[in-house]
Protein backbone atom coordinates (compact mmCIF):
# COMPACT_ATOMS: atom_id res chain seq x y z
CA UNK A 1 0.00 0.00 0.00
CA UNK A 2 2.88 2.81 0.85
CA UNK A 3 4.89 1.76 -2.37
CA UNK A 4 1.75 2.39 -4.65
CA UNK A 5 1.02 5.73 -2.49
CA UNK A 6 4.44 7.07 -2.47
CA UNK A 7 4.78 5.76 -6.51
CA UNK A 8 1.90 7.98 -7.28
CA UNK A 9 3.26 11.09 -5.23
CA UNK A 10 6.47 10.35 -7.14
CA UNK A 11 4.28 10.74 -10.13
CA UNK A 12 1.97 13.81 -9.23
CA UNK A 13 5.11 15.79 -7.85
CA UNK A 14 7.09 15.41 -11.09
CA UNK A 15 4.26 16.13 -13.35
CA UNK A 16 3.27 19.68 -10.66
CA UNK A 17 6.52 20.54 -9.77
CA UNK A 18 8.35 20.10 -13.42
CA UNK A 19 7.99 23.15 -15.26
CA UNK A 20 8.84 25.62 -12.34
CA UNK A 21 12.08 23.59 -11.94
CA UNK A 22 15.10 25.69 -12.88
CA UNK A 23 16.84 24.55 -16.02
CA UNK A 24 20.30 24.02 -14.81
CA UNK A 25 19.32 21.58 -11.87
CA UNK A 26 18.91 17.66 -12.53
CA UNK A 27 15.59 16.22 -10.49
CA UNK A 28 14.84 12.40 -9.70
CA UNK A 29 12.27 11.02 -7.96
CA UNK A 30 11.81 6.91 -8.07
CA UNK A 31 9.56 4.42 -6.38
CA UNK A 32 9.02 0.85 -6.63
CA UNK A 33 6.11 -0.39 -7.77
CA UNK A 34 6.14 -3.16 -5.29
CA UNK A 35 8.70 -2.49 -2.32
CA UNK A 36 8.54 -6.87 -1.11
CA UNK A 37 9.28 -9.67 -2.98
CA UNK A 38 7.53 -12.65 -1.53
CA UNK A 39 9.00 -16.15 -2.02
CA UNK A 40 6.31 -18.74 -2.22
CA UNK A 41 6.39 -22.32 -2.73
CA UNK A 42 5.93 -21.50 -6.55
CA UNK A 43 8.39 -18.69 -6.55
CA UNK A 44 10.07 -18.61 -9.93
CA UNK A 45 11.80 -15.37 -10.24
CA UNK A 46 9.96 -12.03 -10.39
CA UNK A 47 10.46 -8.56 -12.01
CA UNK A 48 11.29 -5.41 -10.10
CA UNK A 49 9.99 -2.32 -11.87
CA UNK A 50 10.44 0.99 -10.94
CA UNK A 51 8.79 4.25 -11.76
CA UNK A 52 10.07 7.65 -11.88
CA UNK A 53 10.30 11.15 -13.05
CA UNK A 54 13.46 13.21 -14.07
CA UNK A 55 13.97 16.79 -14.88
CA UNK A 56 16.70 17.63 -16.47
CA UNK A 57 17.66 20.66 -18.80
CA UNK A 58 17.10 20.79 -22.87
CA UNK A 59 20.83 21.00 -23.58
CA UNK A 60 22.51 17.81 -24.52
CA UNK A 61 21.31 14.01 -23.63
CA UNK A 62 20.45 12.59 -20.33
CA UNK A 63 20.19 8.78 -18.99
CA UNK A 64 18.96 7.15 -16.30
CA UNK A 65 20.62 3.80 -14.94
CA UNK A 66 18.93 2.01 -12.54
CA UNK A 67 21.02 -0.74 -10.79
CA UNK A 68 19.56 -2.96 -7.74
CA UNK A 69 21.54 -4.93 -5.69
CA UNK A 70 21.54 -7.63 -3.77
CA UNK A 71 22.60 -8.76 0.00
CA UNK A 72 25.79 -9.49 0.04
CA UNK A 73 27.02 -13.15 0.82
CA UNK A 74 30.09 -15.24 0.81
CA UNK A 75 31.53 -16.59 -2.59
CA UNK A 76 34.53 -18.47 -3.73
CA UNK A 77 35.72 -19.42 -7.19
CA UNK A 78 38.36 -21.95 -8.17
CA UNK A 79 39.69 -22.73 -11.36
CA UNK A 80 39.81 -26.43 -12.70
CA UNK A 81 43.18 -27.72 -13.38
CA UNK A 82 44.15 -31.19 -14.91
CA UNK A 83 45.27 -33.13 -11.57
CA UNK A 84 46.49 -36.59 -11.93
CA UNK A 85 44.59 -37.19 -14.93
CA UNK A 86 41.16 -35.47 -13.08
CA UNK A 87 40.10 -31.98 -13.37
CA UNK A 88 39.67 -30.97 -9.98
CA UNK A 89 39.53 -27.01 -8.61
CA UNK A 90 42.42 -25.41 -7.43
CA UNK A 91 43.77 -21.71 -7.08
CA UNK A 92 40.95 -20.87 -5.20
CA UNK A 93 40.05 -17.26 -4.04
CA UNK A 94 36.82 -16.35 -1.37
CA UNK A 95 35.39 -13.69 -1.21
CA UNK A 96 34.12 -11.77 2.22
CA UNK A 97 31.42 -10.64 0.36
CA UNK A 98 30.04 -10.49 -2.94
CA UNK A 99 26.50 -9.20 -4.15
CA UNK A 100 23.72 -12.17 -4.69
CA UNK A 101 22.34 -10.31 -7.42
CA UNK A 102 23.06 -7.13 -9.49
CA UNK A 103 21.22 -6.02 -12.14
CA UNK A 104 21.45 -2.89 -13.93
CA UNK A 105 19.23 -1.29 -16.55
CA UNK A 106 19.69 2.19 -19.27
CA UNK A 107 17.85 2.79 -21.66
CA UNK A 108 21.14 2.21 -24.46
CA UNK A 109 24.04 0.40 -23.84
CA UNK A 110 26.23 1.22 -20.69
CA UNK A 111 29.85 2.17 -22.51
CA UNK A 112 27.86 4.66 -24.77
CA UNK A 113 26.67 6.95 -21.89
CA UNK A 114 29.77 7.18 -19.55
CA UNK A 115 33.48 6.20 -19.63
CA UNK A 116 33.98 2.83 -18.03
CA UNK A 117 36.04 4.46 -15.05
CA UNK A 118 32.84 6.79 -14.19
CA UNK A 119 31.07 3.59 -14.15
CA UNK A 120 32.91 1.53 -11.73
CA UNK A 121 33.48 4.32 -9.60
CA UNK A 122 29.52 5.06 -9.38
CA UNK A 123 29.27 0.99 -8.32
CA UNK A 124 27.15 0.43 -11.70
CA UNK A 125 29.65 -2.49 -12.86
CA UNK A 126 29.36 -6.05 -10.75
CA UNK A 127 32.89 -5.97 -10.79
CA UNK A 128 33.72 -3.34 -8.61
CA UNK A 129 31.44 -4.83 -6.12
CA UNK A 130 32.93 -8.00 -5.20
CA UNK A 131 35.05 -8.06 -1.95
CA UNK A 132 38.15 -10.08 -2.19
CA UNK A 133 38.93 -11.89 1.09
CA UNK A 134 42.40 -10.36 2.28
CA UNK A 135 44.09 -14.24 1.89
CA UNK A 136 43.61 -14.16 -1.80
CA UNK A 137 44.31 -10.87 -2.71
CA UNK A 138 48.11 -12.28 -3.78
CA UNK A 139 46.66 -14.84 -5.34
CA UNK A 140 48.43 -14.52 -9.63
CA UNK A 141 45.51 -15.74 -10.63
CA UNK A 142 42.48 -12.81 -9.11
CA UNK A 143 41.89 -11.09 -12.26
CA UNK A 144 41.34 -14.02 -14.04
CA UNK A 145 39.22 -15.67 -11.24
CA UNK A 146 37.08 -12.61 -10.82
CA UNK A 147 36.15 -12.16 -14.70
CA UNK A 148 35.23 -15.72 -14.27
CA UNK A 149 32.96 -15.02 -11.12
CA UNK A 150 30.82 -12.66 -12.62
CA UNK A 151 30.84 -14.29 -16.44
CA UNK A 152 29.20 -17.29 -14.62
CA UNK A 153 26.56 -15.10 -12.22
CA UNK A 154 25.83 -13.33 -16.02
CA UNK A 155 25.28 -16.34 -17.37
CA UNK A 156 23.06 -17.70 -14.29
CA UNK A 157 21.11 -14.26 -14.47
CA UNK A 158 22.32 -13.52 -10.88
CA UNK A 159 24.12 -10.32 -12.78
CA UNK A 160 22.41 -8.73 -15.56
CA UNK A 161 23.38 -6.40 -17.30
CA UNK A 162 20.11 -4.95 -19.82
CA UNK A 163 20.89 -1.95 -22.36
CA UNK A 164 17.03 -1.72 -22.91
CA UNK A 165 15.53 -2.30 -19.50
CA UNK A 166 15.16 1.35 -19.26
CA UNK A 167 11.49 2.69 -21.38
CA UNK A 168 11.62 6.90 -21.19
CA UNK A 169 7.99 7.74 -21.22
CA UNK A 170 6.61 11.09 -21.80
CA UNK A 171 7.27 14.06 -19.88
CA UNK A 172 10.43 13.10 -18.25
CA UNK A 173 8.72 9.99 -16.60
CA UNK A 174 10.56 6.66 -17.52
CA UNK A 175 9.86 2.72 -16.06
CA UNK A 176 12.50 0.29 -15.42
CA UNK A 177 12.37 -3.47 -15.21
CA UNK A 178 14.97 -5.48 -14.08
CA UNK A 179 14.37 -9.37 -14.14
CA UNK A 180 15.51 -12.29 -11.56
CA UNK A 181 16.30 -15.31 -11.23
CA UNK A 182 14.62 -17.85 -9.37
CA UNK A 183 17.98 -18.49 -7.42
CA UNK A 184 17.71 -14.85 -6.19
CA UNK A 185 18.61 -15.25 -2.34
CA UNK A 186 15.55 -13.68 0.28
CA UNK A 187 17.58 -10.20 2.21
CA UNK A 188 17.85 -6.79 1.89
CA UNK A 189 17.72 -5.02 -1.92
CA UNK A 190 18.95 -1.58 -2.88
CA UNK A 191 17.60 0.03 -6.05
CA UNK A 192 19.86 3.06 -6.93
CA UNK A 193 18.34 5.74 -9.99
CA UNK A 194 20.94 7.70 -11.29
CA UNK A 195 20.65 10.27 -14.08
CA UNK A 196 23.78 10.94 -16.27
CA UNK A 197 23.82 14.17 -18.10
CA UNK A 198 26.25 14.22 -21.13
CA UNK A 199 28.01 11.34 -19.52
CA UNK A 200 28.67 12.90 -16.11
CA UNK A 201 26.57 11.53 -12.96
CA UNK A 202 24.12 14.91 -12.45
CA UNK A 203 21.95 13.42 -9.34
CA UNK A 204 20.58 9.95 -8.21
CA UNK A 205 18.33 8.38 -5.97
CA UNK A 206 18.16 5.24 -3.48
CA UNK A 207 15.41 3.26 -2.42
CA UNK A 208 15.34 -0.74 -1.30
CA UNK A 209 12.94 -3.57 -1.65
CA UNK A 210 13.11 -6.54 0.63
CA UNK A 211 13.16 -9.88 -0.89
CA UNK A 212 11.35 -12.26 1.93
CA UNK A 213 9.92 -15.97 1.82
CA UNK A 214 6.62 -15.93 3.14
CA UNK A 215 3.90 -18.79 4.25
CA UNK A 216 5.86 -22.60 4.19
CA UNK A 217 9.23 -21.06 2.78
CA UNK A 218 9.73 -18.98 5.32
CA UNK A 219 8.14 -21.37 8.12
CA UNK A 220 10.59 -24.31 6.79
CA UNK A 221 13.77 -21.80 6.41
CA UNK A 222 13.05 -20.57 9.75
CA UNK A 223 12.53 -23.94 11.41
CA UNK A 224 15.53 -25.27 9.72
CA UNK A 225 17.62 -22.64 11.05
CA UNK A 226 16.49 -22.01 14.39
CA UNK A 227 16.05 -25.58 15.62
CA UNK A 228 18.11 -27.44 13.28
CA UNK A 229 17.85 -30.26 15.78
CA UNK A 230 14.35 -30.36 15.43
CA UNK A 231 14.46 -30.32 11.71
CA UNK A 232 16.48 -33.09 11.90
CA UNK A 233 14.13 -35.07 13.74
CA UNK A 234 11.77 -34.11 11.06
CA UNK A 235 12.93 -35.35 8.64
CA UNK A 236 13.78 -38.66 9.83
CA UNK A 237 9.97 -38.91 11.26
CA UNK A 238 9.00 -38.11 7.86
CA UNK A 239 11.02 -40.90 6.26
CA UNK A 240 9.91 -43.95 9.03
CA UNK A 241 6.17 -42.38 8.20
CA UNK A 242 6.44 -42.54 4.58
CA UNK A 243 7.53 -45.69 4.82
CA UNK A 244 5.43 -47.14 6.96
CA UNK A 245 2.60 -45.90 5.74
CA UNK A 246 3.58 -47.09 2.36
CA UNK A 247 4.50 -50.54 3.62
CA UNK A 248 0.71 -50.30 5.31
CA UNK A 249 -0.91 -49.38 2.04
CA UNK A 250 0.97 -52.38 0.09
CA UNK A 251 -0.10 -54.97 2.24
CA UNK A 252 -3.95 -53.84 2.42
CA UNK A 253 -4.19 -54.13 -1.26
CA UNK A 254 -2.06 -56.47 -2.55
CA UNK A 255 -0.59 -58.76 0.33
CA UNK A 256 1.89 -61.54 0.25
CA UNK B 1 5.03 -25.73 -12.70
CA UNK B 2 8.14 -25.23 -10.20
CA UNK B 3 8.13 -25.26 -6.34
CA UNK B 4 10.76 -23.38 -4.56
CA UNK B 5 13.09 -25.32 -2.47
CA UNK B 6 13.54 -23.17 1.20
CA UNK B 7 16.98 -24.49 1.52
CA UNK B 8 18.64 -25.22 -1.97
CA UNK B 9 17.20 -21.94 -2.80
CA UNK B 10 16.07 -22.50 -6.10
CA UNK B 11 12.97 -24.35 -7.78
CA UNK B 12 12.60 -27.11 -9.14
CA UNK B 13 9.78 -29.17 -11.18
CA UNK B 14 8.05 -31.11 -8.58
CA UNK B 15 6.87 -33.96 -11.33
CA UNK B 16 10.54 -34.18 -11.79
CA UNK B 17 11.51 -34.90 -8.18
CA UNK B 18 8.99 -37.50 -7.81
CA UNK B 19 9.41 -39.45 -11.09
CA UNK B 20 13.33 -39.27 -10.38
CA UNK B 21 12.15 -40.78 -6.51
CA UNK B 22 9.56 -43.20 -8.59
CA UNK B 23 12.54 -44.53 -10.76
CA UNK B 24 15.06 -44.48 -8.27
CA UNK B 25 12.66 -46.13 -5.18
CA UNK B 26 11.85 -48.98 -7.77
CA UNK B 27 15.56 -49.96 -8.41
CA UNK B 28 16.21 -49.68 -4.60
CA UNK B 29 12.96 -52.24 -3.84
CA UNK B 30 13.83 -54.69 -6.81
CA UNK B 31 17.41 -54.43 -5.62
CA UNK B 32 17.36 -54.30 -1.51
CA UNK B 33 19.33 -51.27 -1.69
CA UNK B 34 18.51 -47.43 -0.38
CA UNK B 35 18.80 -45.83 -3.20
CA UNK B 36 20.79 -42.93 -1.71
CA UNK B 37 23.94 -44.15 -4.24
CA UNK B 38 22.26 -42.83 -7.04
CA UNK B 39 19.91 -40.47 -5.78
CA UNK B 40 22.86 -38.40 -4.59
CA UNK B 41 25.17 -38.21 -7.63
CA UNK B 42 21.64 -37.42 -10.19
CA UNK B 43 20.74 -35.03 -7.91
CA UNK B 44 24.04 -33.21 -8.33
CA UNK B 45 23.82 -33.80 -11.24
CA UNK B 46 21.33 -31.62 -11.69
CA UNK B 47 22.12 -28.52 -10.24
CA UNK B 48 21.44 -29.18 -6.88
CA UNK B 49 24.08 -28.40 -4.14
CA UNK B 50 26.16 -31.37 -2.74
CA UNK B 51 25.48 -30.65 0.90
CA UNK B 52 21.62 -30.75 0.14
CA UNK B 53 21.68 -33.89 -2.53
CA UNK B 54 23.75 -35.66 0.57
CA UNK B 55 21.04 -34.91 2.92
CA UNK B 56 18.32 -35.65 0.64
CA UNK B 57 19.54 -38.97 -0.37
CA UNK B 58 20.23 -40.06 3.15
CA UNK B 59 16.17 -39.09 3.78
CA UNK B 60 15.50 -41.03 0.77
CA UNK B 61 17.75 -43.85 2.00
CA UNK B 62 15.92 -43.98 5.44
CA UNK B 63 12.52 -43.61 4.12
CA UNK B 64 12.83 -46.74 1.46
CA UNK B 65 14.89 -48.74 4.06
CA UNK B 66 11.90 -48.11 6.39
CA UNK B 67 9.28 -49.26 3.93
CA UNK B 68 10.84 -52.94 3.76
CA UNK B 69 12.29 -53.40 6.72
CA UNK B 70 8.73 -54.72 8.45
CA UNK B 71 8.66 -57.17 6.00
CA UNK B 72 11.76 -58.42 6.59
CA UNK B 73 11.15 -58.48 10.31
CA UNK B 74 7.91 -60.77 9.58
CA UNK B 75 9.71 -63.18 7.72
CA UNK B 76 13.00 -63.65 10.41
CA UNK B 77 15.16 -62.23 8.04
CA UNK B 78 16.88 -60.03 10.47
CA UNK B 79 19.21 -60.56 12.14
CA UNK B 80 18.40 -57.77 15.49
CA UNK B 81 22.42 -58.32 17.25
CA UNK B 82 24.42 -57.75 14.25
CA UNK B 83 22.19 -55.43 12.86
CA UNK B 84 22.61 -53.25 16.37
CA UNK B 85 26.42 -54.09 16.54
CA UNK B 86 26.73 -52.78 13.17
CA UNK B 87 24.42 -50.19 13.25
CA UNK B 88 26.34 -48.73 16.38
CA UNK B 89 29.91 -48.53 14.41
CA UNK B 90 27.40 -46.58 11.39
CA UNK B 91 26.38 -44.08 14.07
CA UNK B 92 30.02 -43.90 15.27
CA UNK B 93 30.85 -43.65 11.64
CA UNK B 94 28.32 -40.66 10.94
CA UNK B 95 29.46 -38.74 13.51
CA UNK B 96 33.14 -39.17 12.23
CA UNK B 97 31.85 -38.41 8.80
CA UNK B 98 29.69 -35.28 9.59
CA UNK B 99 32.73 -33.61 11.16
CA UNK B 100 34.79 -34.45 8.45
CA UNK B 101 32.28 -33.49 5.57
CA UNK B 102 31.76 -29.73 8.12
CA UNK B 103 35.58 -29.75 7.55
CA UNK B 104 35.60 -30.22 3.61
CA UNK B 105 32.88 -27.70 3.10
CA UNK B 106 34.73 -25.01 5.16
CA UNK B 107 37.70 -25.88 2.80
CA UNK B 108 35.79 -25.81 0.09
CA UNK B 109 36.50 -29.10 -1.14
CA UNK B 110 33.26 -30.89 -0.44
CA UNK B 111 32.12 -30.87 -3.96
CA UNK B 112 35.27 -32.42 -5.24
CA UNK B 113 35.75 -34.99 -2.37
CA UNK B 114 32.03 -36.25 -3.02
CA UNK B 115 32.29 -36.75 -6.61
CA UNK B 116 35.76 -38.72 -6.92
CA UNK B 117 34.37 -40.61 -3.90
CA UNK B 118 31.51 -41.34 -5.74
CA UNK B 119 33.61 -42.24 -9.21
CA UNK B 120 35.81 -44.59 -7.27
CA UNK B 121 32.64 -46.76 -5.36
CA UNK B 122 30.70 -46.67 -7.97
CA UNK B 123 33.13 -47.33 -10.54
CA UNK B 124 35.07 -50.52 -8.51
CA UNK B 125 31.41 -51.71 -7.19
CA UNK B 126 29.45 -51.94 -10.88
CA UNK B 127 32.71 -53.75 -12.40
CA UNK B 128 32.69 -56.36 -9.80
CA UNK B 129 29.13 -56.83 -9.69
CA UNK B 130 29.10 -57.08 -13.14
CA UNK B 131 31.92 -59.47 -13.37
CA UNK B 132 30.54 -61.84 -10.23
CA UNK B 133 27.00 -62.28 -11.77
CA UNK B 134 28.50 -62.59 -15.42
CA UNK B 135 30.68 -65.50 -14.16
CA UNK B 136 27.74 -66.86 -11.95
CA UNK B 137 25.60 -66.95 -14.91
CA UNK B 138 28.03 -68.62 -17.28
CA UNK B 139 28.36 -71.09 -14.42
CA UNK B 140 24.83 -72.07 -14.26
CA UNK B 141 24.58 -72.43 -18.24
CA UNK B 142 27.24 -74.56 -18.12
CA UNK B 143 25.51 -77.05 -16.27
CA UNK B 144 27.18 -77.16 -12.23
CA UNK B 145 25.92 -75.90 -9.41
CA UNK B 146 25.87 -71.98 -8.31
CA UNK B 147 29.02 -71.16 -6.60
CA UNK B 148 28.88 -70.56 -2.81
CA UNK B 149 30.83 -67.57 -1.41
CA UNK B 150 30.63 -68.93 2.33
CA UNK B 151 34.31 -69.74 2.57
CA UNK B 152 35.90 -71.83 5.32
CA UNK B 153 35.23 -69.96 8.64
CA UNK B 154 38.57 -69.94 9.47
CA UNK B 155 39.57 -66.97 9.02
CA UNK B 156 40.39 -63.22 10.26
CA UNK B 157 36.80 -62.60 11.91
CA UNK B 158 36.94 -65.81 14.16
CA UNK B 159 40.59 -65.18 15.20
CA UNK B 160 40.32 -61.71 16.56
CA UNK B 161 39.26 -60.68 19.85
CA UNK B 162 36.32 -60.25 22.01
CA UNK B 163 34.02 -62.56 20.53
CA UNK B 164 30.62 -62.49 20.45
CA UNK B 165 27.79 -64.90 19.70
CA UNK B 166 25.31 -64.17 17.40
CA UNK B 167 22.77 -67.18 17.31
CA UNK B 168 20.35 -66.02 14.54
CA UNK B 169 23.46 -65.90 12.33
CA UNK B 170 24.85 -69.34 13.99
CA UNK B 171 28.44 -67.43 14.17
CA UNK B 172 30.71 -66.93 16.73
CA UNK B 173 33.22 -64.11 15.64
CA UNK B 174 35.11 -60.81 16.78
CA UNK B 175 32.80 -58.23 17.24
CA UNK B 176 35.39 -55.70 15.55
CA UNK B 177 34.71 -56.83 12.07
CA UNK B 178 30.86 -55.91 12.31
CA UNK B 179 32.10 -53.02 14.18
CA UNK B 180 34.47 -52.03 11.66
CA UNK B 181 32.07 -52.34 8.90
CA UNK B 182 29.59 -50.02 10.20
CA UNK B 183 32.28 -47.23 11.13
CA UNK B 184 33.44 -47.30 7.65
CA UNK B 185 29.87 -47.48 6.39
CA UNK B 186 28.74 -45.05 8.44
CA UNK B 187 31.53 -42.17 7.22
CA UNK B 188 30.60 -43.36 3.57
CA UNK B 189 27.01 -42.33 4.70
CA UNK B 190 28.02 -38.79 6.03
CA UNK B 191 29.82 -37.72 3.27
CA UNK B 192 27.59 -39.10 0.43
CA UNK B 193 24.32 -39.55 1.87
CA UNK B 194 23.68 -43.29 0.87
CA UNK B 195 22.78 -46.14 3.05
CA UNK B 196 24.92 -48.11 2.98
CA UNK B 197 23.00 -51.37 1.24
CA UNK B 198 25.35 -51.71 -1.62
CA UNK B 199 28.76 -52.02 0.21
CA UNK B 200 27.23 -53.60 3.41
CA UNK B 201 25.77 -56.77 1.24
CA UNK B 202 29.15 -57.78 -0.17
CA UNK B 203 30.90 -57.31 2.96
CA UNK B 204 28.33 -59.63 5.36
CA UNK B 205 28.65 -62.31 2.54
CA UNK B 206 32.33 -62.07 2.32
CA UNK B 207 33.57 -61.01 5.73
CA UNK B 208 31.21 -61.92 8.21
CA UNK B 209 29.87 -64.64 6.18
CA UNK B 210 26.82 -64.59 7.53
CA UNK B 211 23.48 -67.18 6.00
CA UNK B 212 22.41 -65.54 2.91
CA UNK B 213 18.46 -65.07 3.99
CA UNK B 214 19.82 -63.02 6.75
CA UNK B 215 21.84 -60.59 4.35
CA UNK B 216 19.42 -58.50 2.64
CA UNK B 217 17.46 -58.26 6.36
CA UNK B 218 20.09 -57.37 8.25
CA UNK B 219 21.36 -54.49 5.91
CA UNK B 220 17.81 -52.67 5.31
CA UNK B 221 17.76 -52.68 9.49
CA UNK B 222 21.26 -50.89 9.30
CA UNK B 223 20.44 -48.71 6.32
CA UNK B 224 17.40 -47.46 8.53
CA UNK B 225 19.59 -46.58 11.36
CA UNK B 226 22.40 -45.06 9.52
CA UNK B 227 20.87 -42.72 7.02
CA UNK B 228 18.54 -41.50 9.86
CA UNK B 229 21.34 -40.85 11.50
CA UNK B 230 23.06 -38.76 8.55
CA UNK B 231 19.83 -37.28 7.72
CA UNK B 232 19.68 -35.69 11.20
CA UNK B 233 23.41 -34.74 11.80
CA UNK B 234 23.08 -33.43 8.39
CA UNK B 235 20.35 -30.91 9.52
CA UNK B 236 21.39 -30.07 12.71
CA UNK B 237 25.44 -29.86 11.97
CA UNK B 238 25.71 -28.51 8.33
CA UNK B 239 22.11 -26.90 8.07
CA UNK B 240 21.56 -28.36 4.70
CA UNK B 241 18.50 -31.01 4.87
CA UNK B 242 15.75 -29.44 2.39
CA UNK B 243 12.30 -31.03 3.58
CA UNK B 244 10.40 -29.93 0.59
CA UNK B 245 12.77 -31.71 -1.90
CA UNK B 246 12.70 -35.08 0.74
CA UNK B 247 8.81 -34.83 1.00
CA UNK B 248 8.78 -34.83 -3.36
CA UNK B 249 11.62 -37.17 -3.58
CA UNK B 250 10.31 -39.53 -0.72
CA UNK B 251 6.16 -39.69 -1.98
CA UNK B 252 7.85 -40.86 -5.06
CA UNK B 253 10.17 -43.11 -3.58
CA UNK B 254 8.29 -45.68 -1.35
CA UNK B 255 5.45 -46.10 -3.80
CA UNK B 256 8.40 -47.03 -6.28
CA UNK B 257 9.93 -49.16 -3.83
CA UNK B 258 6.96 -51.34 -3.33
CA UNK B 259 6.49 -52.12 -6.92
CA UNK B 260 10.18 -52.53 -6.94
CA UNK B 261 9.88 -55.10 -4.41
CA UNK B 262 7.32 -57.06 -6.85
CA UNK B 263 9.39 -57.19 -9.61
CA UNK B 264 12.61 -57.98 -7.45
CA UNK B 265 10.87 -61.11 -6.89
CA UNK B 266 10.29 -62.30 -10.64
CA UNK B 267 13.75 -61.73 -11.95
CA UNK B 268 16.90 -64.29 -10.71
CA UNK B 269 19.52 -62.94 -8.33
CA UNK B 270 22.73 -63.31 -10.95
CA UNK B 271 20.81 -61.20 -13.62
CA UNK B 272 19.43 -58.67 -10.68
CA UNK B 273 22.96 -57.99 -10.17
CA UNK B 274 24.05 -57.80 -13.34
CA UNK B 275 21.60 -55.19 -14.21
CA UNK B 276 21.88 -52.92 -11.36
CA UNK B 277 26.09 -53.50 -11.67
CA UNK B 278 25.60 -52.07 -15.79
CA UNK B 279 23.07 -49.24 -13.93
CA UNK B 280 26.03 -48.41 -11.27
CA UNK B 281 28.71 -48.51 -13.76
CA UNK B 282 26.64 -46.04 -15.74
CA UNK B 283 26.80 -43.62 -13.32
CA UNK B 284 30.03 -44.14 -12.35
CA UNK B 285 30.96 -43.65 -16.30
CA UNK B 286 28.85 -40.18 -16.24
CA UNK B 287 30.41 -38.88 -13.30
CA UNK B 288 34.09 -40.19 -14.12
CA UNK B 289 33.61 -37.66 -17.16
CA UNK B 290 32.63 -34.84 -15.51
CA UNK B 291 35.93 -35.28 -13.72
CA UNK B 292 38.03 -36.88 -16.92
CA UNK B 293 37.37 -34.59 -19.55
CA UNK B 294 37.68 -31.32 -20.27
CA UNK B 295 35.03 -29.69 -18.80
CA UNK B 296 32.75 -27.09 -20.38
CA UNK B 297 34.14 -24.13 -17.68
CA UNK B 298 37.31 -24.22 -16.48
CA UNK B 299 35.62 -23.20 -13.26
CA UNK B 300 33.72 -23.56 -10.39
CA UNK B 301 31.98 -21.46 -7.70
CA UNK B 302 30.06 -21.37 -4.89
CA UNK B 303 26.15 -21.67 -4.87
CA UNK B 304 23.93 -18.33 -5.45
CA UNK B 305 23.37 -18.18 -1.75
CA UNK B 306 26.81 -18.74 -0.64
CA UNK B 307 25.92 -20.78 2.43
CA UNK B 308 25.99 -24.33 0.58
Amino acid sequence: MMARFSLWMVLLVGLIAGPSVQAQSTQVSAALIDDAVLVTSSFTGAKVTIFGSVRAGSVGRTDIVVAVRGPDRPAWIAKRKRTAGLWIGKDQINFAAAPTFFGVASARPLEQIAPSDTLSLYGLRPKGQLDIAKASTHSPLADTLIDAFVAQRQREKLYVDDPYGVKLLKGGLFRADIQMPDRTPPGLYTAKVMVFRNGRPAQSTLTTLVVTKVGAERALFEFARDHAVLHGLAGVLLALLAGLSAAGIVKRFAPG
Amino acid sequence: MQVYLPIAEMAVSPWLMATLGLVVGCLSGIFGVGGGFLMTPLLMLMGIPAPVAVAAGANLAAASSMSSVLGQFERRGVDLRMGLVISIGGIIGVGIGSLLFSWLKSQGAAEATVRIAYTILLGSLGTSLVWESLRAIAKTRAGGPAPSFRRSPNDFAHRLPFKVRFPRSKLVISIIPPLGIGIGVGILSAIMGVGGGFILIPALVYIIHMPPNLVVGTSTLQVLITASATTFLQSAANGSLDLVLSGLLIVGGVMGAQFGVIIGRKLKGEQLRALLGALVLLVALRLAADLVLVPSSLFELSSPGGGL
